[in-house]
């Protein structure tokens, strides 16, 4: 019996084994293909893509956390890979979020809004190809707009049907298309080309179901268009031999590994050989730096970060107390911001504080100098003036309980929610719990499930968030989400009203006057809301959360730096990385 | 024959219920699964508008008009034909094709932790129990145990922390990214580097087993058979491997498939601590993104596996004990 | 005088047993150190030394400080309440039900029994820790009272079948048989002679089972799912790694939590060990095996010393 013993026992082992063998023969075949067709590491043979005598220049980028990747470059699919947005399929327009939103001409030669707020002529650029060497003109600009109309479900955007933005386009000649829109709005023009896709109408008007179509080999009009090779664990792609901006272009093979999670991507990076990513390294100096001095960060303005009270709480002491701006304004003056930057992320971050309202950095244009004044002199962390601050609006502790009351003797007692497992925004609002103690107000920190808080948003059951401001592409569209729809109050809906359930009439009626307001009339109106939150403190900014750009200059410099901060230089923003991609220069 | 079958019969019987278990899980989980991916997406940094929201409704699809009953059956009837739904968070695959990387690691993992602890577990239990009493039974024994006790969580940062920070082992993945490898013994060598520290946490992780095998071995010694063996003159060695050893490893094999579950969920932990690209990995990502189908599709995996290693370990004692082959029932 | 209290069968077993003392002693300092935590450190497991974000060990900060500023002595120190609350009572709920299943199936037998082992041996197949996975999370971001209930109510199973076989055995034998004859009442029996009997496999399962509730517990806050803004061990070790002091060198954060669990796991399972050799006389034969040896030893040591000669008589040396 001894004999059954060790069958079973190498039963085992064979299975164990197999499973492993698998894998191995799998990676085995792979690897050699990629021994084979794209030239790494130290091969010396030349390849039979491209005919430069040198070494190809590869660019190494770290882009979705995934368990594998999946041949599928279809742009309209839902879990669309974001090598597909930009350095495939790119845009008309590309505009700068860091850079107030500068457009940067790119399929398009030019686009004309006219006065009427509600046309826009889009000149298409011409010389341009697709990958398989058809021409782009007005059809395929024309098309990549209205294909959404015969197939709502890839209608993402809301361009059609019944409550569609778009009323026509029209062909007007082989590169020219006119865009109606039903509204007039005069930022249509952020809206309606902000990461629009082209493709190619010859190959997408014989497709039945755009959403499910399994698109292997890309027809595309960017950098990138040849798939060297393809595994679940990495893709590598070659340049697009039509490409109309190859001379700019010096990168002819785009590496895209595959990983899962931060950890992962940090092993990654610190195996020195991805180029570009977009990661938040918990102490980045020891962890991905090391020493190699090629290997940098830079952790620049995103969207800001705020306490949102709920304006509509059940709890009337609550109530009372997130309607007095001076009871928020002393709130405002024991956050330690710095502290929160300094420890729970390591200090990256850009000591700005955001202006109340939230303005992200693409739209801090629209900050007025009188509201900044005043903002300025209720952000900085000051415990014994917001004590006393506290104390002359006549919030004290007329109970004895440690805490302060309302001026009319109603209890104070919230929690500032934070989802968990999000640590910098716990640690944040645990920070900012701990401040409001020292100065009597009895704010605890809590993190919870997002889905409690996503719930709570419906049922208004909460008092305090410690949340996002949102981003948008213009001014417009950001007040509108963020504060002048109604509708939204008590929905589970990011970024918008939800956050604050804050409704003003006035102020709402004055954002519904900017789609159609002049230059002026629109300065005008945003001053007068910047002034009228800040004075009012509707929210409490804290911090700017980080771009979390990271990149490596030994093979590929002139990057978006700090110091040179020329463009947007995030991974995950699909349109500038594109303009990006083009400014690298390689290192010879 | 009778006995297999009655263990088959009772497998699926656990398999259905897993299958139920399964189905009603993620319907009792609060929160908006739109909302939950947008989160997700939004602090991995990616950027929210519209058309994305617009987008993820459409993935989740949640328009179930249709009775409950209606979709269990459903649900039941593509479990059993293979078809196992889409994994939200990584269309187009489906949930079978998200899990079978995954699987190939953990199950090598597994296999290999389990080959060389088992082995190891056998030979010291065995040996322990004949030379009972010395120092080496109790600094053996004692020490096992303690190490069995301790969290598989704490053994894996240890030996990540001490072995790997130092930097000689590598601190994740299963073969070094980016490598491309030469041929197939650099591969195999490769894999081996990576999986050395997590096999060793499973190993330590699983040297209770000593005690068991222990146990047995101080029982069956006691028996008249091995009085009678000594006294005939037989050699201690044969005694202690074909005569005792052999019965004691009856009681070990049963434990053996209860301790699959134990090894299983050990190796989740061990994965996510060492960064290992196995299940364990994969469920954690799906939790976080409230990925149901990949959620579900894990749990019934794993089901499936723990239901293999025991029906693998009836197999054995149906070898090792004669007494189940020629008795037609159970008492 | 001494010698009396030396010799009260509790100490004498104690003496007599090194692994029931030092195990005793190590979960009596582990209980003492966390629950009486104010006594060793003076310092909040909450207050933010601002300026000192993970400053390593230093006479202010025995164990150095979290990357928020936080004293990680004192975090252990209270954090062990948490966790070894937990882990008890995850314990408690388990046994409770385990001796119900286990014992209900045994005793009574037939029918009962076999829809009993069914449910047992189905809950047993389904991975434990996957479905204490999917529970957690479905049940979101739990506090520690949460998890040790869900514990408590997936890791019954395994005690369950062990005290089904031991009822089953018991209630075979003797005593019970004679109990039976005498009249006693079917609930008497179980509960006056069966489950006495059972005390030592109680108390073990007991012991196992608070032993892997502090794993799973410390398992499910390393990976997220416990309360980030709470203090136990599991969130020190989460917070360690979200803050990545596992790759940067900062072992002070891991070693305190890693500490106390190792110590408090070697203290129980040596605590086990005992219960084993208490309750299966065979195994106490340990101990007679290691005395035998010794003075076979010692035995032997003076053989030698006689066969040489040695003009040591008096002294009274040995």
């Amino acid at each position: 019996m001894k004999k059954s013993i060790a069958l079973l026992l190498i039963l085992v082992l064979i299975i164990s084994t197999f499973a492993g063998c698998g894998t191995n023969d799998n990676n085995n075949a792979v690897n050699e293909n990629v021994n084979n067709s794209s030239n790494v590491n130290d091969s010396t043979e030349s390849s039979d893509n491209t005919d430069e005598p040198t070494e190809p220049r590869i660019l190494t980028v770290l882009l979705n956390s995934n368990d594998g990747w999946v041949r599928n470059f279809n742009p309209f699919a839902n879990g669309s890979y974001d090598f597909v947005n930009g350095f495939m399929h790119e845009h008309l327009v590309l505009f700068d979020t860091m850079n107030e939103n500068n457009e940067h001409m790119w399929l398009a030669e030019d686009v004309i809004s006219e006065p009427d707020n509600k046309t826009l002529i889009v000149k298409v650029r011409q010389g341009v190809k697709w990958s398989d060497g058809e021409e782009f003109n007005a059809e395929d600009v024309a098309f990549s707009y209205t294909y959404s109309k015969d197939h709502p479900t890839i209608d993402r955007t809301g361009d059609w049907g019944e409550n569609g933005k778009i009323e026509s386009v029209e062909v007007v000649d082989n590169f020219t298309v006119k865009i109606v829109m039903r509204d007039a709005n005069r930022f249509h023009r952020q809206d309606i080309f902000l990461q629009k896709m082209m493709v190619p109408e010859h190959i997408w008007s014989s497709v039945e179901d755009p959403a499910t179509y399994v698109y292997e080999n890309p027809v595309v009009t960017g950098a990138f268009s040849v798939v060297n090779n393809f595994t679940p664990e990495m893709v590598v792609l070659g340049r697009n031999p039509y490409y109309w901006k190859a001379d700019q272009l010096e990168v002819d093979e785009l590496r895209v590994p595959q990983f899962n999670g931060n950890d992962g991507a940090l092993s990654l990076l610190q195996s020195g050989q991805v180029d570009w990513a977009h990661i938040f390294i918990p102490n980045a100096e020891e962890t991905y730096v090391q020493g190699d001095s090629n290997r940098k960060f830079w952790y620049g303005m995103n969207d800001g970060v705020r306490v949102a009270f709920n304006y509509m709480t059940e709890n009337k002491g609550n109530l009372e107390a997130f309607n007095s701006p001076e009871f928020k304004k002393a709130f405002s003056m024991a956050v330690d911001r710095e502290g929160i930057i300094d420890s729970a992320v390591f200090g990256y971050l850009d000591r700005t504080v955001p202006p109340v309202t939230g303005l992200p950095s693409a739209l801090l244009g629209y900050t007025d100098d009188a509201a900044q004044a005043e903002h300025a002199k209720y952000t900085k962390y000051d415990l014994d003036a917001a004590k006393k601050m506290l104390t002359d609006a006549g919030f004290v502790d007329t109970d004895g309980d440690g805490w302060v009351e309302t001026p009319s003797g109603k209890t104070i007692e919230f929690d500032i929610l934070s989802p968990a497992g999000w640590s910098d925004w716990n640690d944040g609002a645990a920070i900012v719990a701990e401040g409001l103690r020292e100065i009597g107000i009895n704010g605890t920190a809590n993190a919870v499930d997002l889905g409690i808080i996503i719930e709570s948003w419906e049922s208004g059951a909460h008092d305090a968030l410690y949340t996002a401001n949102g981003q948008s592409s213009n001014i417009w569209k950001f007040y509108f989400d963020t504060i002048g729809d109604a509708s939204r109050v008590k929905t589970p809906t990011w970024w918008s009203v939800t956050q604050t359930n804050y409704v003003n009439e006035e102020i709402n009626e004055l954002i519904a006057k900017m789609p159609n307001a002049s230059d002026a009339e629109l300065i005008e109106i945003t001053s007068t809301i910047e002034q009228f939150f800040t004075e009012n403190m509707i929210n409490i900014p804290i911090l700017y959360n980080g771009n979390w750009f990271v990149y490596n200059d030994s093979r590929f410099t002139n990057w978006s730096t700090a110091e040179n901060p020329y463009c947007q230089p995030a991974l995950s923003v699909h349109d500038m990385k594109v303009y990006h991609l083009l400014n690298l220069k390689a290192v010879k | 024959m009778k006995y297999i079958s009655k263990r088959l019969g009772f497998y699926l019987i656990a398999f259905i219920a897993a299958i139920t278990l399964n189905f009603f899980l993620p319907r009792l989980m609060p929160g908006d699964p739109v909302q939950m991916y947008l989160a997700e997406l939004y602090e991995s940094g990616g950027r929210i508008d519209e058309a994305t929201i617009r987008a993820v409704e459409e993935l989740f699809g949640f328009n179930t008009n249709e009775p409950l009953i209606v979709s269990y059956f459903k649900y039941v009837k593509n479990i059993f034909t293979g078809n196992w739904g889409y994994s939200f968070a990584n269309y187009p695959q489906t949930v079978l094709q998200a899990m079978s990387r995954g699987l190939k690691w953990t199950l090598f993992l597994m296999g290999s932790g389990l080959t060389i602890s088992f082995a190891i577990n056998t030979f010291l239990g065995i040996l322990v129990a004949w030379k009972r009493g010395t120092k080496f039974d109790t600094i053996v024994t004692v020490g096992g145990q303690v190490m069995a006790n301790i969290p598989a969580v704490i053994i894996a940062i240890f030996l990540s922390y001490s072995l790997a920070h130092t930097g000689i082992f590598p601190r994740g993945y299963a073969v070094t990214p980016l490598m491309v490898h030469a041929n197939a013994f650099e591969y195999v060598k490769d894999v081996a580097y990576h999986a050395f520290l997590p096999v060793m946490s499973i190993v330590l992780m699983s040297l209770g087993g000593i005690m068991g095998m222990r146990a047995n071995m101080i029982n069956q010694l006691g028996e008249d058979y091995i009085v009678m063996g000594t006294a005939k003159g037989i050699p201690d060695r044969k005694i202690m491997l074909a005569y005792s050893a052999r019965n004691a490893l009856l009681p070990v094999v049963t434990t053996f498939a209860m301790q699959i579950g134990f090894i299983l969920g050990g190796s989740l932990i061990i994965e996510l601590v060492f960064n290992y690209p196995g299940l364990g990995k994969v469920m954690l990502g799906a939790i976080n993104g409230r990925d149901y189908p990949l959620m579900q599709g894990i749990l019934l995996m794993s089901t499936i596996i723990m239901l293999s290693a025991n029906f693998v370990a009836d197999l054995a004692v149906l070898f090792l004990d004669p007494r189940i082959r020629t008795e037609g029932k159970r008492g | 005088m001494i010698k009396r209290l030396l010799n009260i069968p509790v100490v004498r077993f104690l003496k007599e047993s090194p692994k029931t003392t030092i195990g005793l002693s190590l979960i009596i300092i582990m209980l003492i150190v966390t629950f009486g935590a104010g006594m060793f450190t003076s310092h909040d497991p909450l207050h933010r030394y601002k300026d000192e974000y993970h400053s390593p060990p230093s006479e202010e900060h025995i164990l150095g400080t979290t990357r928020l500023g936080r004293d990680v002595f004192a975090q252990t120190l209270y954090g062990g309440r948490t966790s070894i609350t937990v882990g008890v009572f995850a314990g408690v709920i388990a046994v409770s039900i385990s001796l119900v299943v286990g014992v209900t199936a045994g005793y009574f037998g037939g029918l009962v029994d076999n829809v009993i082992t069914t449910i047992i041996n189905v809950v047993m197949v389904i991975p434990q820790m996957v479905l204490l996975l999917i529970i957690a999370a479905m049940l979101g971001g739990s506090s520690p009272i949460l998890i040790a209930t869900i514990i408590g109510f997936t890791s019954w199973p395994f005690g369950a079948r062990v005290i089904r076989a031991q009822t089953m055995s018991i209630r075979s034998r003797e005593f019970i048989h004679s109990a039976e004859t005498l009249g006693e009442t079917k609930l008497r029996r179980l509960f006056v002679e069966i489950m006495p009997n059972m005390l030592s496999m109680i108390s073990s399962a007991f012991v196992g089972t608070v032993i892997y509730a502090i794993m799973a517990q410390t398992f499910l806050e390393f990976i997220g799912f416990g309360d980030p803004l709470s203090v136990t061990w599991g969130t020190m070790l989460n917070h360690a790694q979200t803050t990545g002091a596992l790759s940067s060198g900062i072992w002070w954060e891991v070693f305190g939590p890693s500490a106390s669990i190792i110590i408090l796991g070697a203290g129980l399972t040596l605590i086990n060990f005992s219960i084993d050799e208490l309750s299966n006389p065979k195994l106490r034969a340990q101990r007679f095996m290691s005395s035998y040896y010794k003075e076979k030893k010692k035995l032997m040591k003076l053989e030698a010393k006689n066969s040489l000669g040695s003009s040591h008589v008096e002294g009274g040396q040995k």
